[in-house]
């Protein structure tokens, strides 16, 4: 069972449907503020943290950032900048843990991201 | 400004990802936020707009560029009330750090400032 968890400060609730509805029975996942969420994968109580903000970089990822080190987060989107299957993939396959994109992007970067880390499960 | 929004600044601060001076920065921001607006900051209604400030300070301070938010996005941002004192305080942010925000930037800063109000406003949290 891969657990994920969602932190970051937007599209929560669309960003878990949508892992859930990609993972099925394979995930487990939970919503929780940013601070929690970067935690539970710092504690190893979650083996991946997903965030949106506006910026891609700032509220989505900061927390991440803080408690797990830039080592592992990878920024896939930021305004005007779709994210890019190659650089998904890549990150997943260095190990990032924890992935931040802006809110309007989710739904392009979550079945690149979920789909990668399936298949490296 | 509550406890846990203190805990996010020193939690960036401790990891390297904001500075000492940037980290003042954000709490005298913030105080300034508290007097503009007659409210206390809190976990619930501000912690999108501290942890946006503090990661886009150092972005800011490295001369980093982002694009700027959709014009439609601004446009409504600009019909909202607590957008008049968005730019004093982003005028006193810079004076404070002796930096200058760029307008991609200030745009950001006044959207998180916005939804706070709204969000304030919606809650009747005003104190």
């Amino acid at each position: 069972m891969i657990k994920i968890v969602v932190g970051g400060q937007v599209e929560k609730q669309g960003i878990a449907d949508l892992v859930k509805e990609i993972g099925g029975e394979k995930v487990q996942v939970e919503i929780k503020s940013d601070i929690h969420a970067a935690n539970d994968v710092k504690t190893n109580k979650a083996h991946y943290y997903l965030g949106a903000c506006h910026t891609g970089g700032g509220g989505a990822l900061s927390m991440a950032m803080a408690l797990l080190t830039r080592d592992k987060c990878a920024t896939i989107s930021m305004p005007g900048k779709p994210p890019k299957e190659e650089d998904i993939i890549k990150a997943v396959q260095e190990g990032k843990v924890a992935f931040g994109f802006t809110g309007d992007h989710f739904e392009k970067a979550v079945p690149i991201i979920m789909n990668e880390i399936l298949k490296k499960a | 400004m509550d406890e846990m929004l203190h805990m996010r600044i020193n939690l960036l601060k401790d990891a390297g990802e904001i500075d000492e001076q940037i980290a003042e920065a954000v709490i005298n921001f913030a105080k300034d936020v508290e007097e503009q607006f007659n409210t206390k900051l809190d976990e619930e209604n501000a912690s999108m707009l501290i942890t946006h400030v503090c990661m886009a300070l150092p972005r800011i301070k490295k001369g980093e560029e982002i694009n700027p938010i959709n014009e439609v996005a601004l446009a409504e941002i600009k019909q909202s009330q607590a957008y008049k004192k968005v730019p004093a305080l982003v005028k006193n942010l810079e004076q404070n750090l002796n930096l200058q925000i760029p307008k991609s930037e200030f745009g950001y800063i006044a959207l998180h400032l916005c939804s706070m109000e709204e969000k304030n406003n919606s809650k009747g949290g005003k104190v």
